[in-house]
């Protein structure tokens, strides 16, 4: 199956004061790895958390599968979401966070040894998580988003406050995800590493849709951080 | 709902936390049991003009008063199962996985009565 499995429509959402998503409208198509751009407090989290079910739109809608997260059975088996490093007990072993996740949607216990190994966690896999660092935090919740083997990923700043190092690995991680076919959305302010990561591009600013397109489409020979600024500031100048 | 209230219940079972708070209920409620006893047939106890010892009725009520304070560690517990939730930011995992969150909170709400339930037991046993 391909096209759209992911779809703004019209989506607001308004915090007492601020209009943190206005009207925004996109789609994300299937099978391809999509940079969801935009500066700080440009309105990528609070969409992504409405995708999700986790804040309500004042107006408009943001559909999974063609309907809300909350309609979809077993979500973790279709969609998989990094949203912060800080989506587990720090009292707890990574195993024992897993079992916690795992349990709670029926998933063999087995399929937990194969998600450490995945994102290079197995060593430290009996280990509180209060000791680890924010790049096995971050590792640790991607392992927790593949528990259900979805077709979709949904990642919120995922390269946040990662060592050269771990930004390699997390580049590798993606592409091997992407190589499976699987639909991966990924917000980011951080231009320059999302430009040989994604293939397709979505550009927000202010809470507005500024761009989407294929990376080419958007770049036009430019780097992405040139055309990102040019569109950011044309848009609101 | 039954593997959701499974994962509740190992939220519960694996924190160090918890198994302290069962402790230091039992702890409580047996000297909140034996301290009163002690106190008040104490000879020259500060008990013996104002209360009257555990020969009384009074005194017995005294010392029964006491030894219940071990539910404290409950209440403690039922907060705790609740806020840590959002202290960790795992509210959003939790969530993830059930979107319904009246399904969520009826697990809580029975994964939490089972823990008051072994916490008063406990604390019944030491004292």
């Amino acid at each position: 199956m391909s096209g759209v499995k992911i779809e703004f429509k019209d989506l607001s959402k308004r915090y007492k004061d601020v209009l943190a998503v206005s009207n925004f409208s996109a789609q994300v198509q299937s099978g391809r790895v999509t940079g969801f751009l935009g500066p700080n407090g440009a309105g990528k989290s609070t969409a992504l958390r409405c995708l999700l079910g986790l804040v309500n739109p004042t107006g408009g809608s943001a559909e999974i599968y063609g309907g809300s997260y909350s309609q979809l059975q077993d979500p973790i088996h279709k969609v998989g979401a990094v949203l912060d490093s800080r989506g587990f007990h720090p009292g707890l072993t990574a195993k024992q966070n897993l079992k916690i996740m795992a349990s709670a949607s029926e998933i063999d216990f087995s399929r937990i040894d194969e998600v450490l190994d995945l994102v290079d966690l197995a060593s430290a896999a009996n280990k509180r998580t209060k000791g680890f660092s924010l790049g096995m935090k971050q590792r640790l919740s991607l392992a927790i988003a593949m528990l259900g083997d979805p077709e979709i990923l949904i990642l919120d700043e995922p390269a946040n406050g990662l060592d050269p190092l771990g930004i390699v690995w997390l580049r590798e991680f993606l592409q091997k995800l992407a190589g499976e076919g699987r639909t991966i959305l990924v917000s980011s302010h951080q231009l320059a590493e999302m430009q040989n990561t994604v293939s397709d591009v979505l550009i927000i600013n202010k809470g507005v849709l500024v761009a989407q397109g294929t990376i080419k489409e958007i770049c036009k020979g430019r780097s992405l951080e040139e055309a990102f600024l040019e569109l950011t500031l044309r848009k609101s100048a | 709902m039954s593997a959701l209230l499974k994962s509740e219940l190992r939220k519960l079972i694996y924190l160090r936390a918890n198994w302290l708070l069962l402790i230091w209920s039992g702890l409580f409620a047996a000297l909140g049991t034996v301290a009163p006893i002690l106190v008040l047939n104490s000879e020259n106890g500060p008990g013996r003009g104002v209360f009257s010892g555990t020969e009384t009725p009074e005194g017995i009520n005294a010392v029964f008063a006491n030894a219940a304070g071990g539910y404290l560690f409950a209440l403690i517990l039922g907060i705790l199962i609740m806020t840590n939730e959002y202290r960790h930011g795992t509210a959003v995992g939790t969530f993830l996985v059930t979107p319904k969150r009246s399904t969520v909170l009826v697990a809580k709400l029975i994964a939490a009565s089972l823990a008051g339930l072994v916490i008063q037991l406990f604390s019944f046993v030491l004292q």
